[in-house]
C-alpha cells in the first residue's frame, strides 16, 4: 500500500472536524478506511475486540460435547457445549505453545488434544492432561488450573443465536442489540420452537474490505437494478416496483436495514417474510399461511409488518431472511473477507417444507448465485482504488436522503420513507464512535 | 463390442455390461471425446451449445465441503463424509430450468458485471473412468478437473476436484443426466463462480 497512516494521523483526522474519517452525520467517509492496514489493526482491537460477535446457532450444538469452530475477528475460537449443557467459547490455541487444539469445522468431543505435545483440554476449557507430567513437571510443578484454554469474556444467546465478546465491560447482548431486538423477534421468533440452522455454512472469499460488504448489506438497495441488471432481467424482477415499496431503517448502535413496511391498520394480514410465494409448492405456501396467526400472537404487530429485507447488525452479522439465510463476515486483513452463509428454517416445519425453503437460496445467492456473483468484483475494485495514493485521500458519498431520517416511535428506530443511505450512515457513525474508543 | 453396443443402445435393448465394470477402449474413447468437446464449449463460452448436452431431467449439484477428522474405522475416510448431504446448504443444486436461466443471462451480456469483461477459463479434464451401470443406456463416468480462471489483469484462481457424471446415450452420442461436482476446497477462493465444472 502506497499510503500509510500512523496512529497519530488517525488521532489527528478523528480529532479534526474538517478532516474526520467519517463526517458527524456519516454521509462522508474517507476512502482510506477501506484499505489502510493501520486502521484495520485498530478495528481488530476496538471493534472485533470489543463488540458482541455472532458465532452461530444453538442448533449446531445438539448434544453435550457438540462443538463447532469459527472466528472472532482473526482469532480462531471453539464453541462447545459442556457436560453441564452450557455453551462456552475459547480461543482455539493451546496454552502451551499456541497450536490449534481443534482441527475440525464441527463434531462431538469431550476433550481436545493438541497435536504438538498432546496437552489435553476438557470441552469446558480445563487443562486435564499434560504429557509426561509425572516425569518432567515435578519440579517445578505445573499449575494446571491456570493453563486452561483462554475463554472469551462473555457469551450469550438470542433466539438461539450465539454471540460472544472479548470485552468484559461490554453491555449485555440485548442492550447492545437494543432496537434491533423486536425486528429479530419478527424473523427468528415467529413460531414456538424458533428456528434451526441446516447443515454447515457455505464459505467463500472476496478480496474486499469488510466494511464495503457490511455497508452494502446494511442498506444499499440503490445498486440492485444496475449491478444485478442481468439477473433481474432473467428472473423478470421489477426493480422499480421493489424500490417503491422500500423504507430504510437505522437502529441505534450502527444497525440498519431495508424493509417492506405496511403499518398495521387491522385489515391486512402481513405476508410471511415477504416471500415471493409463487416460487413455492402449494404445500409450502399452505405452511407459510398457517404460521400467520401464531406470529401475530408472539411478535409485535408493527414489527411484524416492517419486514427486514436485507440488513446489517453491527459489526459483521448480515441478514437476508427472505432467502432464509444469515451471514457472518470474517475479516482477513484490510483487503479480504471470508463470508459464511448459513441457512435457517423454522424448527417445527415439516421436512419437505424445510427442504424447499432451504433450497430456495442457492440459485440467487452465495458464491454461485446469479445475483450475488455481480457484487464481488465491484467491491474488490473499491478496495483497489482506495489503495492508490490519490484514491486513499478521497471520500465516499453516503448523502442520499441525508437529514431526512425521522424517529419512528412505534418501531423504535430512525427511518426514511423511501430509498436512502440512512442505514449506511448509521453503520459508519457507530464505526467512528467505536474507533474513537466508544465515546 | 463397442459398435455392437452403440447399435443395440439405439434400439433401446442393449444390456451394456456388468454394472460397475469399466467400459472397453472404444466406449472409453467416446466418453473422452465427449468430455473434451464439452470442455471446449465452456472454454469458448458456447453456453447454449453446452446446455444442449444435458437431458431434460438433469441435475447439476456442487455440494459444500467441510473439514473433518477421520478415524481408523473402515469407511471413515470416504470423501462423501466431508460433503454436504442432499438437501443441505451447498454451492449449487440446479435443474434444467435454473441452468437455462443462467445461460440466458450469460448470453445477454448486458449488465453482466460478474463476467463482462469475461473471465478466461481452461477446463483441463483428466483421469476419465467410465463404467457400466444397471441401466443399459447409462454410463457412470468419473473425471478430475483443474479449471484455472483469470479475469481483468489479475492472476486469478484455480478450481479443482472430481466430477461424477451419469452419461445417457442418445443417438450416436451422450447427454449428461447428472453431474455431481466434488470441489477440493472448503472455502471457495473466488468472489464469484461464473464458470461450470
Amino acid at each position: 500500500m502506497s499510503s500509510t497512516i500512523s496512529d497519530a494521523d488517525i488521532a489527528a483526522v478523528i480529532d479534526s472536524d474538517q478532516n474526520r474519517l467519517v463526517s458527524p452525520d456519516g454521509s462522508r467517509v474517507a476512502r482510506a478506511i477501506f484499505s489502510s492496514e493501520e486502521i484495520y489493526q485498530r478495528e481488530l482491537a476496538e471493534i472485533f475486540g470489543k463488540c458482541w460477535l455472532p458465532l452461530g446457532h444453538e442448533s449446531q450444538l445438539p448434544r453435550t460435547g457438540s462443538f463447532f469452530t469459527t472466528f472472532m475477528g482473526e482469532d480462531a475460537v471453539i464453541v462447545s457445549r459442556g457436560r453441564d449443557g452450557q455453551i462456552r467459547v475459547h480461543l482455539n490455541a493451546c496454552s502451551h505453545r499456541g497450536a490449534k487444539v481443534c482441527l475440525e469445522d464441527t463434531g462431538t468431543a469431550n476433550t481436545f488434544t493438541c497435536p504438538y505435545h498432546a496437552w489435553t483440554f476438557a470441552n469446558d476449557g480445563r487443562l486435564v492432561g499434560v504429557t509426561f507430567e509425572e516425569q518432567y513437571y515435578k519440579n517445578p510443578p505445573l499449575d494446571k488450573g491456570k493453563l486452561g484454554l483462554t475463554p472469551v469474556a462473555q457469551v450469550d444467546t438470542i433466539h438461539g443465536m450465539i454471540f460472544a465478546t472479548f470485552d468484559p465491560n461490554a453491555v449485555p447482548l440485548r442492550e447492545a442489540l437494543g432496537g434491533m431486538v423486536p425486528f429479530l423477534d419478527a424473523i427468528f421468533d415467529r413460531r414456538e420452537g424458533g428456528m434451526e440452522v441446516v447443515g454447515q455454512p457455505v464459505k467463500w472469499r472476496i478480496p474486499t474490505n469488510w466494511k464495503i460488504y457490511q455497508d452494502n448489506f446494511a442498506g444499499d438497495e440503490y445498486h440492485i437494478g444496475f449491478t444485478h441488471g442481468s439477473s433481474l432481467e432473467a428472473i423478470r424482477f421489477s426493480d422499480e416496483q421493489f424500490l417503491a415499496g422500500l423504507v430504510h431503517c437505522a437502529v441505534d448502535g450502527g444497525h440498519g436495514f431495508a424493509a417492506n413496511f405496511d403499518p398495521p391498520d387491522g385489515s391486512e394480514p402481513y405476508l410471511p417474510l415477504n416471500q415471493p410465494v409463487e416460487a413455492f409448492s402449494p404445500e409450502t405456501r399452505e405452511y407459510m399461511q398457517s404460521c400467520l396467526a401464531e406470529a401475530e400472537e408472539r411478535v409485535s404487530a408493527i414489527h411484524l409488518r416492517c419486514q427486514l429485507a436485507a440488513g446489517t447488525v453491527f459489526p459483521n452479522w448480515s441478514l437476508l431472511p427472505i432467502f432464509h439465510t444469515f451471514r457472518v463476515c470474517h475479516p482477513k486483513g484490510p483487503n479480504e473477507i471470508e463470508l459464511w452463509a448459513y441457512t435457517f428454517v423454522d424448527r417445527d416445519a415439516p421436512e419437505h417444507v424445510k427442504r424447499e425453503l432451504a433450497g430456495y437460496y442457492n440459485f440467487s445467492f452465495g458464491p454461485a448465485g446469479i445475483v450475488e456473483q455481480d457484487d464481488g468484483a465491484i467491491w474488490e475494485s473499491i478496495t483497489r482504488t482506495a489503495q492508490g495514493t490519490q484514491g486513499s485521500r478521497g471520500f465516499s458519498s453516503y448523502e442520499m436522503g441525508a437529514g431526512t431520517e425521522y424517529w419512528h416511535e412505534g418501531l423504535g428506530c430512525w427511518m426514511t420513507d423511501k430509498l436512502s443511505e440512512a442505514a449506511q450512515r448509521s453503520f459508519f457513525r457507530e464505526w467512528s464512535r467505536r474507533m474513537e474508543g466508544g465515546k | 463390442m463397442s459398435t455392437e453396443m452403440l447399435q443395440t443402445t439405439e434400439t433401446g435393448t442393449c444390456t451394456a455390461g456388468t454394472p460397475g465394470e469399466l467400459v472397453d477402449m472404444a466406449a472409453w474413447f467416446e466418453v473422452q471425446r465427449f468430455l473434451t468437446e464439452e470442455a471446449r464449449l465452456l472454454d469458448h463460452r458456447c453456453y447454449e451449445e453446452w446446455l444442449a448436452l444435458f437431458t431434460e431431467d438433469m441435475r447439476y449439484w456442487v455440494p459444500a465441503r467441510k473439514v473433518r477428522m477421520i478415524s481408523g474405522k473402515p469407511g471413515d475416510r470416504a470423501v462423501d463424509l466431508e460433503l454436504s448431504a442432499d438437501g443441505e446448504p451447498c454451492v449449487l443444486d440446479e435443474r434444467l430450468p435454473q441452468l437455462q436461466l443462467r445461460v440466458f443471462r450469460m448470453q445477454t451480456a448486458r449488465l453482466l458485471w460478474c463476467d463482462n469483461p469475461p473471465g478466461r477459463v481452461r477446463h483441463l479434464i483428466t483421469n476419465v473412468e467410465a463404467s457400466y451401470t444397471d441401466k443399459p443406456d447409462e454410463l457412470a463416468v468419473r473425471s478430475n478437473f483443474l479449471v484455472p480462471h483469470a479475469r481483468f489483469d489479475e492472476k486469478g484462481t484455480q478450481f479443482h476436484g472430481e466430477r461424477q457424471d451419469i452419461l445417457r446415450r442418445t443417438g450416436g452420442s451422450f447427454k449428461i443426466a447428472s453431474r455431481k461436482v466434488v470441489l477440493d476446497s472448503t472455502v471457495i477462493w473466488s468472489p464469484a463462480v461464473t464458470t461450470f465444472f
